[in-house]
């Protein structure tokens, strides 16, 4: 349903493809990610918060949380460049910066696998690297197949699994449908047993029992080992994954980002999956 | 056009809250001239009395008019300008100096030139011209309520309009010497011109300021008429349940009170 | 005798002066903010945006003109906006701790955001739908408000008081209901949207807010000298010829109009509403003739100031306006409650 907004995107910036930039500020992880991939690292003067965990972005200034960019903040960065992942804003400031004649090209989010490809197409027009793009796309693409080739033996019914996140204040919740989780969950061949609602939302101990989760995933950032998380979720510890203690943990921005690493990382929960 | 005879009248008051009556067909009025006062024990519908008499409460039954005319075809601004009420509740505004204060008893004049020359003669008539600069939070009770009265009757000075003056127990705060003042100088209003009403609980000052007499009782009018008729001893102790006399001091009279024997 | 004239005089003479002193002081809080920003503007091209625009480069005519006046601009209306309701909410419920918030206002326009980012509308009518559905919840709000908005036999003001907070409670729940089933997506925009920021500040909006400040004013400062009246209490302002049932309306309607244009295009930014009138009061008095344009220039100054602190602090990242606000404001509301009461009930 994106797919002709990216390729007249894509088409409307090649048509006004300027000479490659110098200076490109990126919000939003997978978009960083991938313009670091399409080697521009060394142009990327600055990154969002979310980026900022990032090998690559470590040192450079962050510009702040995606969804509240200030304008000044971006254009005193002196960018040639802006590219921003699709829940940017607010839009106001992203009008400035056009306003002060500066490129700002937003790349559309998308819960498919088929939506990295389309990300690294406009990426790669917007920064005139576009042979560099379809070669980042085709390792992508291998990267899929790995995927493919690792759920395809999957057989029978699907083991349940349920991705749980920490909030501010260290409470956990846990992925519903219409989320990346979700749609990752799905692509690494499981089952999201907790699809009855949308959203993330915290779980009671009883509807947790009920939803009988065989693997658990769980971020890297969540602290603790994995005894102590299972305990901190109540009635976790009767489910198929708490008596057999199966936590898969993942690293947030390669398996939600939907950027270069997605597909490799979905490929390791796959496997993890086919653990007896 | 507003005839300079000024006039408060009500016939046939008659209110009830919940059922209970509290004023059972009231007819009094007010003329200039003349200084009124209504007594009568708690209870008895003074306070309500007064507000359906200042328009601000529309009685069940009966009609009030003020100069003629009913009083709820009044704006409360034109109401302002014809008839001056000093209410019992005051609150005390701070941030604002008694002058100030005084000023705003001129609002629904609209003519803000006069209002601070008026507001300082009213200050320097009723002795307070050296509390102008005070803020109103930092007065006694007894000086806020002297400065509440000379607002009241900043509302009515000016030009050669008269009007008419409802004070709600304008002295129960005050020394003896400045009840004296202060009603003093209402009976004095009222030699110029203006009709006075006032609700007074002090047997003693009613005898002595007023012209004329209401006497309530229960929601009803017990007895009116000169203040010398009705301030007798004996009616008075009927009907405040207490020990009522009076002392001859010279040419004046004075009433005292005193609780009844069995209960001393 | 004369110490008396004099003192009154005098202390009359000191409330002018100090608010001649703000109004001076504004116009130098507004060219400091124009002045500091994350792109660095020098004095020199200062002085030659406004003298010589062709010699100073493009792009800083663009930062200026497009997005730091604008939003400087925004910062000072949405502070006078706030401010001045404040007083008039104030003034209204006699009560130097009440907030424009009472009136359900606020949580009416967050209402009115939060379901328009619930159904993703965000975007449409080119954006002004967002500013737009926020200023209808914080009407709606009002107008059930205004239900309660009977005669003033003893305790109207009070049953009004006691309605808002009633309507506030079931905005908030309706609030959280929505919070709650949000996707996590309109979550975070909801979230940062009711921090509060001046960040999407254009010069429509600047334009707009200016309408609703002149409008909101205007209907404060007729009602200034009813305001003053009413601190004697309701019955008695009446009898000095004011009309209580029409002053609480307009003055309710003021600080709809001004609450509600704010929030639109701002977010929910605490603190100045109560802030702002209360130090005009300490500064010039309870005259609403001089409290009225105090809290106006006061309640500006500071947000400029605020949003200066948003947008540098932590530059080139932003900071939530509402939290310096609350940061600022938060301390200064326990010191106020902790100073012998000068307000008399």
């Amino acid at each position: 349903m994106l797919r002709p907004a990216i390729i007249l995107s894509v088409l409307l910036t090649a048509l006004s493809a300027r000479a490659e930039p110098a200076r490109i500020v990126t919000a939003g992880a997978a978009v960083t990610e991938i313009v670091s991939g399409l080697g521009l690292g060394p142009q990327i003067v600055a990154v969002d918060t979310s980026s900022k965990n990032l090998e690559q972005a470590r040192d450079k200034p962050d510009v702040g949380y995606v969804r509240m960019l200030g304008a000044e903040g971006i254009l005193s960065q002196k960018p040639d460049l802006v590219l921003v992942s699709g829940e940017a804003g607010p839009p106001a400031v992203l009008e400035q910066i056009k306003t002060a004649g500066v490129d700002v090209v937003v790349i559309p989010n998308g819960y498919s696998l088929g939506n990295i490809d389309d990300k690294i197409r406009a990426i790669a027009a917007a920064a005139g690297r576009v042979e560099a793009g379809e070669k980042l796309i085709t390792q992508v693409e291998a990267d899929v197949q790995a995927l493919r080739a690792a759920t395809a033996a999957n057989e029978g019914e699907l083991p349940g699994v349920v991705f749980l996140l920490a909030r501010h204040g260290g409470n956990l919740m846990a992925a519903g449908t219409e989320t990346a989780a979700h749609a990752m969950i799905e692509a690494s061949g499981g089952r999201n047993v907790a699809a009855s609602f949308t959203g993330y939302k915290p779980l009671s101990a009883e509807i947790f029992a009920a939803a009988t989760p065989d693997f658990v995933i769980v971020s890297e950032s969540v602290g603790g080992d994995d005894t102590e998380l299972l305990a901190r979720v109540p009635g976790l510890g009767a489910t198929p994954a708490g008596r057999q203690l199966r936590v898969i943990r993942v690293d947030d921005a390669a398996f939600l980002g939907f950027g270069p690493r997605t597909p490799s990382a979905a490929t390791q929960v796959a496997l993890a999956l086919r653990q007896p | 056009m507003i005839p300079n005879v000024p006039s408060l009248v009500a016939e046939g008051i008659t209110l009830s809250r919940d059922t209970r009556p509290i004023l059972d067909h009231v007819s009094l009025a007010v003329t200039p001239g003349k200084f009124v006062a209504v007594i009568g024990p708690n209870g008895a519908g003074k306070t309500t009395l007064l507000s359906v008499l200042s328009g601000l409460l529309k009685a069940d039954d009966g009609r009030v008019m003020l100069n003629g005319r009913e009083i709820s075809g009044y704006s409360p601004a034109e109401r302002a300008r014809h008839c001056a009420v000093m209410r019992q509740d005051n609150a005390r505004p701070s941030g604002m100096t008694v002058l100030e204060a005084v000023e705003l008893g001129r609002l629904a004049h609209n003519a803000a030139d006069d209002a601070r020359p008026l507001a300082r003669e009213m200050l320097r008539q009723m002795d307070l011209f050296d509390l102008a600069g005070r803020d109103c939070s930092r007065l006694s009770g007894g000086e806020w309520q002297r400065v509440a009265f000379a607002r009241t009757v900043a509302q009515l000075s000016g030009a050669e309009t008269s009007g008419l003056l409802l004070l709600d127990e304008p002295v129960s705060s005050l020394d003896p010497l400045h009840q004296h003042q202060l009603l003093g100088e209402a009976r004095r209003l009222a030699r110029a011109g203006h009709g006075v009403l006032a609700i007074l609980h002090d047997l003693n000052l009613t005898a002595h300021y007023a012209d004329e007499v209401v006497l309530l009782a229960a929601g009803r009018i017990h007895s009116s008429g000169p203040a010398a008729e009705i301030m007798q001893p004996a009616l008075l102790s009927e009907i405040y349940g207490c020990h009522v006399r009076e002392i001859r001091d010279g040419g004046q009279r004075a009433l005292i009170s005193l609780p009844l024997p069995s209960a001393g | 005798m004369n110490t008396a004239r004099e003192n009154d005089s005098r202390r009359r003479g000191r409330a002018h002066g100090r608010l001649w002193l703000l109004a001076s002081l504004f116009p130098l809080v507004l060219l400091a903010a124009s002045a500091l920003g994350a792109v660095n503007i020098g004095l020199a091209d200062l002085w030659n945006l406004v003298a010589a625009p062709a010699q100073v480069p493009e792009i800083v005519r663009a930062v200026f003109w497009e997005i730091r006046l604008p939003r400087v601009l925004l910062a000072a209306l949405v502070g006078a906006a706030l401010a001045l309701a404040g007083a008039g909410v104030q003034g209204l419920f006699r009560n130097p701790l009440a907030d424009p918030a009472l009136i359900g206002v606020s949580a009416g326009a967050a209402l009115g955001a939060v379901v328009c980012f619930f159904f993703g509308w965000e975007g449409l009518l080119g954006g002004w739908l967002l500013p737009l559905a926020a200023f209808v919840g914080g009407w709606l709000a009002v107008l059930v408000l205004g239900i309660f908005n009977t005669g003033f036999a003893a305790g109207g003001t009070a049953k009004l008081i006691l309605a808002g907070v009633a309507l506030n409670a079931m905005l908030g729940s309706a609030l959280g209901f929505f919070l709650f089933s949000a996707s996590d997506d309109a979550l975070r925009s909801m979230t940062f949207w009711t921090l509060g920021s001046c960040a999407s500040a254009q010069w429509p909006q600047v334009v707009v807010l200016l309408i609703f400040l002149a409008i909101g004013g205007m209907l404060l400062w007729r009602n200034a000298r009813s305001l003053d009246a009413l601190q004697f209490g309701e019955e008695q302002a009446a009898h000095l010829g004011v009309s209580v049932v029409r002053v609480r309306r307009e003055i309710i309607v003021a600080a709809a109009l001004l609450v509600g244009a704010a929030t639109a295009f701002a977010g929910t930014i605490g603190f100045i509403g109560l802030v702002a009138p209360h130090m005009a009061r300490l500064l010039l008095g309870g005259l609403h003739r001089l409290v009225l344009p105090g809290a106006l220039l006061l309640g500006a100054m500071l947000l400029v100031l605020a949003d200066l602190g948003a947008r540098t602090l932590a530059a080139p990242a932003e900071l939530a306006v509402g939290i310096l606000t609350a940061v600022i404001g938060g301390p200064f509301f326990l010191w106020l409650l902790r100073r012998p009461s000068s307000w008399s009930a």
